[in-house]
C-alpha cells in the first residue's frame, strides 16, 4: 500500500519536473532572437559580449568578423570567433575544452562557457549593457579581421 | 539489515566505493552532449543510492567523500573536487530527505538525487564564473537528471533488494 502511494508520487513528481522544465526551455527559445541583419541598415544591432570573472570586459559587434584572444596564451586563454553573425571558441587551452565543442552560437540569449576560465560569452541586443572602454586585467591581442 | 560485523561492513562499503570510482571513470568515457558543461549519466550515483539504502545517509556520505577526493587526487584537479562535491552534498541532502520522507520509492529519490546533483553543480559554477547567466542551462541538465535518475533508480533498486539479502545473511 505504502509502496504504491511511494510509485504514484513519483511518477507524479518526474511528470511535474519534466513538464517544468520544458515550459523553461520553451520560454527560453521563445526570448531569443537569431541574429540577421536588417535588410535596409545591414545592421543586426547584436553584440557578443564576454564576461571574465563577471566582468564584462568585450563587446563584439556580430556584423564585423573578427578573432579575438583573450587572457594569455604562457597562462589561460581562449579564443573567440566573430564569423558571418555566429560565435565561436575556437582554441582554448583549458582542460574539458567543453567551451569549443559547444560550438557555434547565432541567438541571444544562448551563452558559451568556459567555467575552467571563469568566461561566458552571450549575444544580446540590449545595448544598455554594454559598458565601453573598460580595462581588462588580463593582456590580450588582437587578431586583425578574417577575410 | 546492515552486517554487525565491522570488518565485513568496511568491506562492504570498500566494494561500493570502488563501483563507484569505477563508475565514474566509465561515465567519462560516455559522451554526451559534449556542449553543455555538466551533462553526464549519473552511473556513480547508483552505487550511491545503494549505499543510502544498504546503510544510511552517513555511509554515504563517506563512500562519496572517498570517492570524490581519490578520483580528484588521482585524476582531476581543484575544480572537478569543487563542482563533484558541489553536486553530491546538495544531492545526498535532498536523496536523505526524501528517503526519510518516505514518501517516494527508490526511483523518485534517485532521480531527486540526479536533479539536486546537476542544481549544485550549477550553483557553483555560478559562483565560479560569477555570472548568473550560467543558469541557461539548468533546464536541460535537470531534464537529463530525470531521466538518467529514472534509470538508475530502477536498477540500483533492484540490486539493492538483491545485496539487502546478501549482507543480512552474514
Amino acid at each position: 500500500m505504502q509502496e504504491k502511494k511511494q510509485r504514484r508520487n513519483t511518477i507524479l513528481l518526474a511528470v511535474i519536473l519534466l513538464a517544468v522544465c520544458s515550459i523553461g526551455l520553451l520560454v527560453q527559445r521563445l526570448n531569443s532572437k537569431p541574429v540577421a541583419k536588417d535588410p535596409e541598415t545591414q545592421d543586426s544591432g547584436m553584440v557578443a559580449l564576454v564576461s571574465l570573472n563577471g566582468q564584462i570586459i568585450r563587446s563584439l559587434d556580430l556584423d564585423e568578423d573578427v578573432n579575438v584572444l583573450i587572457g594569455d596564451r604562457q597562462k589561460d586563454y581562449n579564443v573567440i570567433s566573430v564569423k558571418d553573425g555566429k560565435v565561436s571558441v575556437t582554441e582554448a587551452n583549458c582542460a574539458d575544452l567543453i567551451c569549443v565543442k559547444t560550438g557555434q552560437m547565432q541567438t541571444s540569449g544562448d551563452i558559451i562557457a568556459c567555467l575552467p576560465h571563469g568566461l561566458i560569452i552571450y549575444i544580446t541586443e540590449d545595448l544598455e549593457t554594454v559598458v565601453d572602454g573598460q580595462d581588462t586585467q588580463a593582456p590580450r591581442e588582437e587578431e586583425a579581421a578574417v577575410e | 539489515m546492515s552486517s554487525r560485523n565491522p570488518v565485513k561492513k568496511a568491506a562492504y562499503l570498500g566494494l561500493l566505493c570502488a563501483a563507484a570510482m569505477i563508475l565514474g571513470y566509465v561515465e567519462s568515457l560516455i559522451p554526451m552532449f559534449a556542449g553543455i558543461p555538466g551533462m553526464k549519466l549519473g552511473l556513480p550515483n547508483a552505487a550511491i543510492v545503494m549505499v543510502l539504502y544498504l546503510y544510511s545517509w552517513k555511509e554515504a556520505f563517506l563512500v562519496s567523500a572517498v570517492r570524490i577526493l581519490g578520483i580528484g587526487f588521482l585524476f582531476g584537479n581543484v575544480f572537478s573536487i569543487a563542482f563533484s562535491s558541489a553536486g553530491a552534498a546538495l544531492s545526498l541532502l535532498c536523496m536523505q530527505l526524501a528517503k526519510r520522507s518516505g514518501k517516494f520509492d527508490t526511483v523518485g529519490v534517485s532521480i531527486i538525487g540526479g536533479v539536486a546533483h546537476n542544481a549544485g553543480q550549477i550553483l557553483v559554477a555560478m559562483c565560479i564564473v560569477e555570472n548568473a547567466r550560467i543558469g541557461y542551462y539548468f533546464f536541460i541538465l535537470a531534464i537529463s537528471g530525470v531521466v538518467t535518475g529514472m534509470v538508475i533508480g530502477i536498477i540500483s533498486g533492484d540490486l539493492t533488494k538483491r545485496m539487502r539479502r546478501t549482507i543480512s545473511h552474514e
